[in-house]
């Protein structure tokens, strides 16, 4: 964020690789795929600030939403190994952050810009090769 | 009136149970947040999860036994400079976990906020979703919702 990038929220990268993700409350997202429209949102959802080090715990609340279809995709990749039919389209968010030094809390949703957004459906690895 | 999550399935054609009897999506997917102790997927119900897109939701759940923790899936592997993860883009994987079928949402977005000191910061996302039934690291079949941040 800003000048220089002074903090980063994430989960951090498991053990086993597993890349910035986190098990969420199943009831945080809202899908229509039919509409091509979605809603993510967390509350004080807690993640780490892995900018500094030792990295604080932190947490995050935002709304994030998808509509507005701009293309349809359909991706069958053999060499990564995944298949997926998406539906490209905006999206927008609005957030905030807290650590015990510092908070952040952005501008509302529709100042937000997309820089790439889809939904859709996908699988990978033995739901690939059997699919 | 339908859950979001049962008109995604009703869209396609899919009509998840557990055991012989009923039971919504949105209600299973509750119950992995109500840390339910779990079942474990017999390897012919995997088989047959795996075998086709109807099976899509078909299998019961299994959770960490004990502590209700979900079963943590699996990275991918490689991704863009092997982090096991994909920049954003047209026709990238959006998935961070292997052994993953499911419903994807990724958004890249850019914005602006202040901080609390008041100083005007920019910032840049990379949030995404995955809902979905995926083979954890125990080998077993599980479904699960994830955040990717």
């Amino acid at each position: 964020m800003g000048q220089g990038h002074i903090h980063d929220f994430t989960p951090g990268v498991a053990p086993s690789g597993l890349f910035w993700t986190a098990a969420i409350p199943p009831d945080s997202v809202d899908i229509t795929l039919g509409k091509v429209t979605a809603s993510f949102r967390v509350t004080d959802f807690p993640l780490l600030d892995i900018i500094t080090t030792p990295s604080p715990p932190g947490t995050v609340s935002f709304d994030m939403e998808w509509s507005g279809k701009t293309a349809d995709v359909a991706v069958k990749d053999f060499v990564n190994g995944f298949a997926g039919e998406y539906s490209q389209c905006t999206a927008t968010i609005e957030w905030s952050a807290h650590t015990a030094n510092f908070s952040f809390v952005s501008d509302a949703a529709s100042t937000s810009a997309t820089r790439f957004a889809e939904l859709g459906r996908e699988r990978n690895g033995r739901f690939f090769s059997q699919g | 009136m339908p859950t979001a999550e049962e008109r995604v399935l009703a869209e396609e054609g899919v009509t998840p149970t557990l055991g012989s009897a009923g039971i919504s999506r949105q209600r299973f997917l509750g119950q992995l947040g109500a840390s339910v102790a779990g079942v474990a997927v017999g390897s012919e119900l995997l088989s047959t999860a795996l075998g086709g897109r109807s099976a899509f939701l078909a299998a019961p759940p299994a959770f960490a036994a004990g502590g209700g923790n979900i079963v943590a899936p699996l990275p991918i592997p490689g991704g863009d400079f092997n982090t096991h993860h994909f920049l954003p883009g047209r026709g990238k994987e959006v998935t961070t976990i292997n052994d993953f079928n499911g419903f994807v949402g990724i958004a890249q977005l850019t914005g602006t906020g202040k901080s609390s000191d008041g100083s005007a910061l920019n910032f840049s996302c990379d949030n995404r979703f995955l809902i979905g039934e995926y083979v954890g690291e125990d080998g077993k079949l599980h479904r699960g919702a994830f955040g990717v941040f």
